[in-house]
C-alpha cells in the first residue's frame, strides 16, 4: 500500500474513533466534511466555490443537494467523490481521508468504495453495455475474472436493462443509458452512490423511474447523495441540503 | 478479453477510427520502411562488394615492368613477404564497339596460369581463344553491344584488327567504365604477336603474406619487389598501389550512398515520431472525457498509460507487418539497380532475409510509436477526473497569452479569416509539431534538391578541366608545330594547343618508389584547362618546378599541403616539385595526375618543342559535332602516318562525371519524394484532427449564420496558413541542411565539398507541394464538417 494511503488510513482510524462519538446507537458516520474550502483560479479571477463547508452523513441516508446554478452543489459532490480536491479542509469518506490521497490511489479507492453517476451518463461509447458495467471490476481487480460477467448481468437485471447487455450505448435510449450508468456505479458493490444531476438529461417519466431506482438502493442499504434541480424529488428524500454561494444554508435532516 | 473490457476498449480504438489507424500506421511504416530499406541496401551492397572482391583473390599493387615471362613471376614468388604473384600484358588501345571508338585497356592473360584478380564470366565463353575478346560488362554504361559483335582494335601503331566479342566478364579489380570512361577488354597472351606486340607480360601483381590491407606494409614490400626485379635484369617503369588495399575500388560510392540513405532514414524516423505524436495527441485530446470516466470508476494513471501504449505498440506491429516486405523488396531492387553492370557491377548476393534487419525494423516499429506517443499519453492520462469531465462549453484558455491577444489587434483582418488565424494558434503544441514536421520535411526536401543543384554546379566546375572540344593523345612525342599545323587543316578545327605528358613515380621520404604520377604540361597561360582548385593557386607563366596536384594525393598523405615539396622519379632521375595548388578530382584515382608548366617539363624530359597531346577547339561544341570531329581528326592523322593512341571529346569526359553523380541523385530524389509524402501525411492528419476537435464549435458557427462554403474556406485557409508558415521557416532551414549534406557527399565522391548551390526551384516546388497538400488535406474534413447537422454537432461530445 502506498505510504500516503497508509498514513491516511492510520489517521482515519484514529480520528474516526473520536468522530463517531456515541457509536452504539447511531449508524456509522460515513461522510465527514470539515471546513472544506474550494477556490478556483482562472484568468477572470479567483472564484470560491465552497466556503468552509461542514457536513456529516450516516449510512443509509438518501440525501438531495439542491441550489441554484453556480451555488457549489456539483463542487460539493466532487469533494466527496474525490473527483476534485479541497483547497483546504478535510474530507473523510468511509474512514478514508480522501483529501490526502494521490490521484492514482484515489482512483482505485473510489472504484471500490464509491459509485459515481453523471448527468450525461458518461458511458464509454465503444464498449457494450455489459462491458461498461464490468469496467470498474476490471480496473479495481475485484472478483475473479470468470465471475465478472455474471455479476454485471445481475446489476443490469436489477436495473431492468439486461436485455440491452450486448448493445452499444448509442443504440439505447437516454433512460436506459442512465440505468446502465447506475449499474456500473454498483459494479463493485460500493456502500455509497453519488449522483450529479442524474435526471437532468431525461424526460420526466424516465426521471421518475431513475429516482425510484435510487430509492430502492437506499432501501437495500446504500447511501445515496444526489444533486438535483428537481424540487419534487428533493422533497421526497429523507434529507435535503440547500447550497448557496458555497455554503450549506439549510439542512433539513439535522 | 471477454471479461477484461479495458482491452476491448483498446481493440475498439484500433478498429473504430480506421482513418486515424491508417494515418498512424502509415506514419510509423514510413520510418520502418526507410530504416529497413537503407540498412538492408547498405548491407547488400557492401557485403556483395566485399564478398565478391575477396573471392577474386585481389591484389592491390601493379608494377609496370619491361617485357617478362613466367620466370620473373616465379622469382618474385620466392620472396618471403610475397604470397602469390601473377603477370599480364596491358596495352592502351582504341576500341570500336557498338559503332563508336573508345579508349580501352587490352589485357592479355595466360588463362591457365591466372591466380590473382580473377574475372567472372557473365555471358558467352568464359575463356577466349586467340584473336577473340572478352569485354568487361561495365562497358554497357558506355555503349550497347552483343556477344558475337565484331570489335575493331586499334593498336598504338595505328593498325587495326577485327576481333569478335565472345563473352562478357565482371572484373571487380578494374576501373569500371562509369569511372574511367574507357572499356576493359581481355584476350590471350598469344594474341599479341598477331597484334604486333610480343606475347610477354608487362604488369606484375602480387599479394603479401601478411598485412594485406596495410598500405605502408605493401609500399615497403613493393619496394623490395621492385628492387628484386631490377636486380634480376628487368626494368621497372612505375607502380600503382590502391589507396585502400583490400577494399573494392567502388566502395567509396557505396559509402557516399550510405550517408545519403542514412540521412533519409533518420529524417523519416524523426518525421515518423512527430507524426505519431501529433496523431496520438489528438487521440488523447478526443478521449479526455473517456479518460476521466475510467478514472472515476477506478483506473489509475498507470492503468491508462499501459492501455494507450499497448494501442500504440499495436499500431507499430501493424506498421511492421506492412513495411517489412516492401522494405526488403525496395532494398533488393535498389541494390540490383546500383549493382547492375551499368553502375557498380557488383556480384550481388542472392535475396535473403536478414534477421538483424528484421530485428531492427521490429525495434523501430515499437520504439518510434512509443517515443512519439509517450509525451501525449503521459500528459493526457495524468489529467484529473475533474478536468477531464468538466468541459461543456466552447470557451478554453485561448487569449491568455500575448500572441493570442495580438490577434485581437489585427483589425484589418476581419470576420472568419481571423478565425482561421486564431484556430491555427489555439492548439500551440499541435501547431508547433505539425509545423516542425513540415519545416523538417521542407528543409530536407529543399536541401536535397539543393544538393542536386550543387552536384550540377560542381560537375560544371569540374568540367572546366576540359575546356577543349577534342583531345588527342600520341604514343610518342611529335613536333608541336607540325601536329598543330596538321590538325588545323581539318575543317571544323578552330584552334589547337600542344601539351606534354610524362609519367613518374613518387619517391617517399625514405627514398622508396611509390605510386605512379602522371604530369600534364600545358603551355603557360593556357585557357583550355582550369581544374577546380580547392587549395592554393593555378600555375603562373613564370612557374618552373611548380605543380598543381589532385586532391586524392593529399587525402592519402594528409601531411602534404600547399608549399610542400614532392619528389618524382622520371626516366630514372629524381626531380623535386613544389605544390602550389590542389584541384578537385571526381571519383577514384588509380594514378595521380598533376599539372606543371610545359617549358620546365619539356626541359626535364628533353622534349622541347614537342607534344604528346593535342587539345583542340572546334567551331561547334555540341557532343555530336565533337564526336564527328574526333573521328575526322583521327582519320586525318592516320592518313598523315601519325600514330594516335587515344581521342576523347570533352562531352564524353564530362558525361562520365555526370553519370557518377547520377546514382546519388537518384537516391536524393527518392528521399525528397519520401519526405514530401510524410509531410503531406502530417498535414492531412493535423487538419482532420483539428476539424474533429472543433465539431461543436463548427455547429455554433452554423447556428449564427456561417454558410457551408464559408466554413470550408475557413478550414482550408487554416491549412494554407500552416503550410505557408512552415514554408517560410523551411526555406531558411534548408540552407544548413543542404550545406552539410553537400559537404559529406562531396567528401566521399569528389574528395572535397561540393560547390553549394541553393535551389530556388526546389523551394518553389516545395511551396506548391505544401499548398496542394494543404488544400487537399483540408478539403475533405471541411466538407464533412459542413455536412453535419447542427443538432448533431451541438450534441457532440
Amino acid at each position: 500500500m502506498f505510504l500516503k494511503q497508509k498514513r491516511a488510513m492510520h489517521k482515519s482510524r484514529k480520528d474516526l474513533h473520536h468522530s463517531n462519538g456515541d457509536a452504539t446507537s447511531d449508524p456509522p458516520r460515513l461522510i465527514d466534511l470539515r471546513q472544506v474550502v474550494k477556490t478556483y483560479r482562472n484568468p477572470a479571477g479567483d472564484f470560491t466555490a465552497l466556503d468552509g463547508v461542514n457536513l456529516t452523513a450516516r449510512s443509509g441516508e438518501f440525501v438531495a443537494i439542491v441550489g441554484k446554478s453556480g451555488s457549489g452543489k456539483s463542487t460539493l459532490i466532487n469533494m466527496i467523490s474525490g473527483i476534485d480536491h479541497p483547497t483546504s479542509g478535510e474530507v473523510w469518506v468511509n474512514g478514508m481521508a480522501v483529501h490526502a490521497l494521490g490521484q492514482s490511489e484515489m482512483a482505485k479507492w473510489r472504484g471500490r468504495n464509491l459509485g459515481v453517476v453523471f448527468q450525461f451518463f458518461q458511458l464509454l461509447p465503444t464498449l457494450t453495455v455489459i462491458q461498461n458495467v464490468m469496467l470498474p471490476m476490471d480496473f479495481c481487480n475485484t472478483y475473479p475474472v470468470r465471475e465478472r460477467r455474471e455479476r454485471a448481468m445481475h446489476w443490469l437485471e436489477h436495473l431492468e436493462v439486461s436485455d440491452q447487455a450486448n448493445k452499444l450505448p448509442s443504440a439505447i435510449s437516454g433512460g436506459q443509458q442512465q440505468r446502465v450508468a447506475i449499474a456500473r456505479s454498483l459494479a463493485n458493490d460500493p456502500p455509497i452512490v453519488l449522483a450529479d444531476e442524474p435526471t437532468g438529461n431525461l424526460d420526466s417519466a424516465t426521471a421518475e423511474v431513475i429516482f425510484q431506482m435510487f430509492s430502492r438502493l437506499v432501501q437495500e442499504g446504500k447511501t445515496v447523495f444526489m444533486v438535483t434541480h428537481d424540487e419534487d424529488m428533493a422533497s421526497r428524500v429523507n434529507r435535503t441540503l440547500t447550497v448557496s454561494d458555497g455554503r450549506i444554508v439549510n439542512d433539513n435532516g439535522h | 478479453m471477454r471479461n477484461r473490457p479495458r482491452w476491448s476498449k483498446v481493440l475498439s480504438d484500433l478498429s473504430g477510427n480506421k482513418t486515424r489507424t491508417l494515418l498512424v500506421v502509415l506514419s510509423i511504416a514510413v520510418g520502418v520502411f526507410a530504416v529497413g530499406m537503407v540498412a538492408d541496401t547498405y548491407l547488400i551492397l557492401i557485403n556483395s562488394s566485399n564478398t565478391g572482391y575477396a573471392r577474386i583473390n585481389p591484389s592491390s599493387v601493379f608494377i609496370i615492368v619491361s617485357d617478362f615471362d613466367q620466370e620473373l613471376v616465379e622469382i618474385v614468388k620466392k620472396l618471403p613477404q610475397v604470397a602469390e604473384a601473377d603477370g599480364r600484358r596491358v596495352t592502351t588501345i582504341r576500341l570500336n564497339l557498338g559503332g563508336n571508338w573508345y579508349a580501352s585497356q587490352l589485357s592479355g592473360r595466360d588463362f591457365d596460369e591466372w591466380r590473382l584478380n580473377q574475372i567472372d564470366s557473365t555471358g558467352g565463353l568464359p575463356v577466349p581463344d586467340d584473336r577473340q575478346l572478352l569485354i568487361d560488362q561495365t562497358a554497357y554504361f558506355l555503349t550497347d553491344f552483343d556477344i558475337g559483335d565484331m570489335a575493331i582494335v586499334e593498336m598504338p601503331d595505328g593498325r587495326r584488327y577485327e576481333m569478335p566479342v565472345v563473352g562478357t566478364v565482371r572484373d571487380l579489380n578494374s576501373n569500371p567504365s562509369i569511372n574511367s570512361g574507357a572499356i576493359n577488354a581481355y584476350t590471350t597472351l598469344e594474341t599479341f604477336p598477331w597484334l604486333g606486340e610480343p606475347a610477354a607480360n608487362n604488369r606484375l601483381t602480387f599479394t603479401t603474406v601478411e598485412k594485406q590491407t596495410d598500405y605502408d606494409h605493401i609500399l615497403d614490400v613493393t619496394a623490395r619487389v621492385k628492387d628484386k626485379i631490377e636486380k634480376s635484369g628487368w626494368q621497372v617503369f612505375g607502380s600503382i598501389i590502391f589507396p585502400e588495399p583490400g577494399v573494392s575500388p567502388v566502395n567509396f560510392i557505396i559509402e557516399a550512398l550510405r550517408f545519403v540513405l542514412g540521412v533519409m532514414a533518420v529524417a523519416s524516423l524523426i518525421l515518423s515520431v512527430f507524426l505519431v505524436f501529433n496523431t496520438m495527441s489528438a487521440l488523447i485530446v478526443a478521449q479526455v472525457k473517456q479518460i476521466g470516466i475510467m478514472k472515476s470508476v477506478g483506473a489509475s494513471t498507470l492503468d491508462l498509460m499501459i492501455m494507450y501504449l499497448v494501442l500504440v505498440v499495436t499500431y507499430g506491429i501493424l506498421a511492421f507487418a506492412i513495411a517489412v516486405g516492401p522494405a526488403a523488396w525496395a532494398a533488393y531492387s535498389f541494390s540490383q539497380f546500383i549493382g547492375s553492370p551499368r553502375m557498380l557491377d557488383l556480384d550481388l548476393l542472392s535475396f535473403q532475409n536478414r534477421p538483424s534487419i528484421i530485428a531492427l525494423e521490429l525495434f523501430i516499429s515499437i520504439i518510434v510509436p512509443i517515443l512519439g506517443a509517450l509525451p501525449a499519453v503521459y500528459s493526457g492520462t495524468k489529467t484529473s477526473v475533474h478536468e477531464a469531465i468538466s468541459t461543456h462549453g466552447l470557451a478554453d484558455n485561448f487569449g491568455s497569452n500575448a500572441l493570442d491577444r495580438l490577434l485581437g489587434h489585427a483589425r484589418s483582418i476581419t470576420g472568419p479569416w481571423i478565425l482561421s488565424m486564431g484556430n491555427v494558434l489555439r492548439n500551440k503544441r499541435r501547431v508547433i509539431l505539425t509545423l516542425g514536421t513540415l519545416i523538417l520535411g521542407g528543409g530536407v526536401f529543399i536541401g536535397v534538391i539543393s544538393v542536386k543543384a550543387s552536384a550540377d554546379k560542381t560537375v560544371a566546375e569540374l568540367g572546366q578541366a576540359y575546356r577543349f572540344d577534342v583531345e588527342v593523345q600520341f604514343p610518342r612525342p611529335y613536333r608541336t608545330e607540325q601536329i598543330v599545323q596538321d590538325v588545323l587543316q581539318v575543317p571544323g578545327v578552330e584552334a589547337a594547343e600542344g601539351w606534354l605528358s610524362i609519367g613518374g613515380s613518387l619517391v617517399n621520404k625514405s627514398g622508396e618508389d611509390g605510386n605512379t604520377m602522371q604530369i600534364l604540361a600545358p603551355p603557360p597561360g593556357t585557357i583550355l584547362t582550369r581544374p577546380k582548385l580547392v587549395e592554393g593557386r593555378w600555375l603562373l607563366p613564370e612557374d618552373e618546378n611548380a605543380i598543381v596536384v589532385d586532391s586524392s594525393l593529399l587525402r592519402e598523405d594528409p601531411s602534404l599541403s600547399v608549399g610542400d615539396s614532392i619528389r618524382l622519379k622520371i626516366n630514372g632521375r629524381e626531380y623535386d616539385w613544389t605544390i602550389v595548388g590542389v584541384y578537385q578530382f571526381l571519383g577514384i584515382n588509380f594514378v595521380y595526375v598533376g599539372y606543371a608548366n610545359y617549358p620546365y617539363v619539356a626541359e626535364v624530359v628533353g622534349d622541347p618543342g614537342q607534344s604528346r597531346r593535342l587539345q583542340i577547339v572546334t567551331t561547334r561544341h555540341d557532343p555530336d559535332f565533337q564526336a564527328e570531329m574526333a573521328e575526322r581528326i583521327s582519320e586525318h592523322f592516320k592518313e598523315k602516318g601519325i600514330r594516335v593512341s587515344a581521342v576523347d571529346t570533352s562531352s564524353a569526359l564530362k558525361n562520365v562525371q555526370v553519370e557518377q553523380f547520377n546514382i546519388v541523385v537518384v537516391v536524393l530524389i527518392m528521399m525528397a519524394l519520401l519526405i514530401s509524402l510524410v509531410g503531406g501525411l502530417g498535414l492531412a492528419g493535423t487538419m482532420s484532427m483539428s476539424v474533429l476537435e472543433r465539431t461543436r464549435e463548427i455547429g455554433v458557427m452554423r447556428v449564427v449564420g456561417a454558410e457551408d462554403g464559408m466554413l470550408v474556406r475557413i478550414i482550408i485557409v487554416e491549412g494554407l496558413l500552416m503550410a505557408l508558415l512552415s514554408w517560410v521557416a523551411a526555406i531558411v532551414f534548408a540552407w544548413p541542411i543542404g550545406v552539410l549534406m553537400s559537404r559529406f557527399i562531396g567528401r566521399d565522391l569528389v574528395n572535397g565539398p561540393l560547390s553549394y548551390a541553393y535551389s530556388i526551384p526546389g523551394a518553389v516546388l516545395w511551396l506548391l507541394l505544401v499548398i496542394l497538400t494543404a488544400i487537399l488535406a483540408s478539403y475533405m474534413p471541411a466538407r464533412r464538417a459542413s455536412n453535419l447537422a447542427v443538432r448533431d454537432v451541438l450534441a457532440y461530445e
